[in-house]
């Protein structure tokens, strides 16, 4: 695995007070997009806020985020030998990192 | 493999419903963290709001386990990475008794590579079965027969003969390059493939997988647990008010489970706790008071002001542990192993305190991840125990060093905490009314 991709990867919790980090992934043919993020988490930043529940089946649906400006599950983007930029969802609120709120409304907590 | 993909359909018809009765509030962005029991009796959960960074507590005339499963104990898995055993450990925490611990279904040729996404992993189930696919180890020589199973092309190898001729040919050189074996197509005829499969074998092609060019490796993984929680007829565990549905339930299976029962599983458990849960609730007594909750608010105050202190990532102890499960209290287990692996998970129960929690507010997974670490290690527990205590092999539990069934082990085995310490039992075997008739 000599092969690596590169994530640019956007971080904060307001869209005005955004930056890029940037990281490297060891890169195996066919892995999605979600399996570099986790590779992230597990060993170069814990800290980076992602939500994913299944991680292969495409079945719970929670992992949509913005891959190179499209709306995709990451689970199934694939991921490319170049760099590729993951953003959170647009028109909606953004919670932090790639996690944007899309909760229904009556799914809330009280405030 | 859910080709029909019964479970979303299940899952959307139940979903509608729940939004149909304004009686059902659903909170999403919430992790529980403890049960909260009173005088013997379940008064409600403790949890964080993973959004905003905060403890929540929530009052309950009763409580139903339905966290699923335990499949990521273990390095290799085919369910949701939210199946880390959080059911059994909060039963367990609340002072209910769990049963089977040891009996973790491993599916011997679940997919390893190509990378697929997109699709469940134990897709391969059906393809042997309908058009025979050959089990070949890394030299592409079949080898089932080396080890009291046969092949010759049709499915008869039974699961845990696979796992085992598998897991052995790995060991001796012979696996495959991820470390399983190959499953092998090419002598199918491709009308014949796409008789059986068409629409998969245009995903399959989508994923850059050609079954009449390549083979796929295979090799078992975590796949269901058949143990869990001991609840009676009414899915009420012995703590008063607090149930268990789904896959949380233990059992109803025994030692091993064929396939395809655990939507079943999911509808009938869930329709009765929730049955028998609602009429309890209306009857239990007004039961919440906010010191009650004091203990669980306070460890989750703690971890949430732990906030921003450095050591390893709880992520990263997670991914030992599953290292761990799999070479220890995975598909094969022995007496050395298990104790290593209680010996070590107890450590890491003991270090909990030390590991990092990043300084974010807002969605911070480290801390998601160390209380689901923290019970991954209770339930991780309660499986190398139990398996430690059941000196025979019996369908899914298969000990290298008791390779045969001992018929005075023919009991369940239940455990629970007593005084802090997790200490197993064994039980008779209910045997229902139709059993009995057959015997």
């Amino acid at each position: 695995m000599s092969e690596a991709a590169r994530l640019r990867v956007w971080r904060g919790s307001r869209r005005e007070a955004g930056r890029y980090d940037t990281f490297t992934v060891p890169y195996e043919e066919g892995m999605s997009v979600l399996d570099a993020l986790r590779w992230i988490r597990a060993h170069a930043d814990s800290s980076l806020a992602i939500r994913y529940s299944c991680t292969n089946a495409n079945a719970c649906k929670t992992c949509m985020a913005l891959v190179d400006g499209k709306v995709e599950y990451t689970c199934t983007a694939r991921l490319k030998r170049a760099t590729v930029t993951v953003e959170p969802l647009p028109k909606r609120p953004v919670i932090r990192d790639l996690v944007a709120d899309t909760a229904p409304p009556d799914e809330k907590l009280p405030g | 493999m859910d080709f029909l993909n019964t479970g979303p359909a299940v899952a959307a018809t139940l979903r509608r419903q729940v939004a149909r009765l304004p009686a059902i509030r659903r909170i999403s962005n919430v992790a529980v963290t403890d049960v909260v029991v009173r005088d013997g009796r379940a008064v409600g959960a403790v949890g964080f709001d993973i959004v905003g960074g905060e403890a929540v507590t929530i009052a309950a005339g009763a409580v139903i386990l339905a966290a699923g499963g335990l499949t990521k104990l273990y390095r290799r898995n085919s369910a949701s990475a939210n199946m880390a055993g959080e059911a059994y450990a909060l039963a367990l925490w609340a002072g209910a008794e769990l049963v089977d611990m040891e009996f973790v279904q491993f599916f011997p040729i679940a997919h390893l590579a190509p990378r697929l996404v997109g699709m469940d992993p134990i897709m391969w189930d059906p393809f042997r079965y309908k058009l025979g696919g050959k089990l070949l180890n890394g030299n592409f020589e079949e080898f089932i027969d080396r080890y009291g199973g046969s092949d010759a092309g049709l499915y008869t190898a039974m699961r845990d003969v696979a796992s085992y001729a598998i897991l052995k040919e790995v060991e001796a050189g012979r696996g495959s390059p991820h470390g399983g074996a190959y499953l092998d197509f090419r002598h199918v005829a491709e009308a014949e493939l796409r008789g059986a499969f068409g629409p998969v074998i245009d995903r399959l092609l989508a994923n850059g997988i050609d079954l009449t060019k390549t083979p796929v490796e295979v090799g078992p993984m975590a796949h269901y647990h058949m143990g869990g929680v001991r609840v009676d007829g009414r899915m009420e565990s012995r703590v008063k008010g607090l149930y268990a549905a789904g896959e949380a339930v233990g059992g109803a299976n025994g030692a091993n489970r064929l396939s395809g029962n655990a939507i079943t599983e999911a509808l009938v458990f869930g329709e009765r706790a929730g049955r028998v849960a609602a009429a309890e609730a209306l009857r239990a007594p007004a039961g919440w008071e906010p010191r009650f909750a004091a203990e669980a608010v306070g460890r989750v105050r703690a971890a949430l002001g732990r906030r921003g202190t450095g050591g390893a990532a709880p992520v990263a102890r997670e991914a030992e542990l599953q290292h761990l499960m799999w070479e220890n209290a995975g598909p094969f287990r022995t007496a050395g192993g298990l104790a290593a692996a209680l010996e070590r998970v107890r450590t890491m129960k003991a270090e909990l305190p030390d590991l990092a929690i990043s300084g974010e507010r807002q969605f911070n997974l480290d801390l998601q991840d160390w209380f689901e670490l923290r019970a991954m290690l209770a339930t991780a527990e309660a499986v190398a125990a139990s398996a430690l205590a059941r000196t025979e092999s019996r369908g899914a539990h298969q000990r290298l060093d008791f390779p045969g069934s001992d018929e005075a082990l023919v009991k369940n085995q239940a455990l629970a905490l007593e005084d802090g310490r997790l200490v197993t039992r064994w039980v008779p075997v209910a045997r229902s009314r139709a059993a009995v008739a057959d015997r």
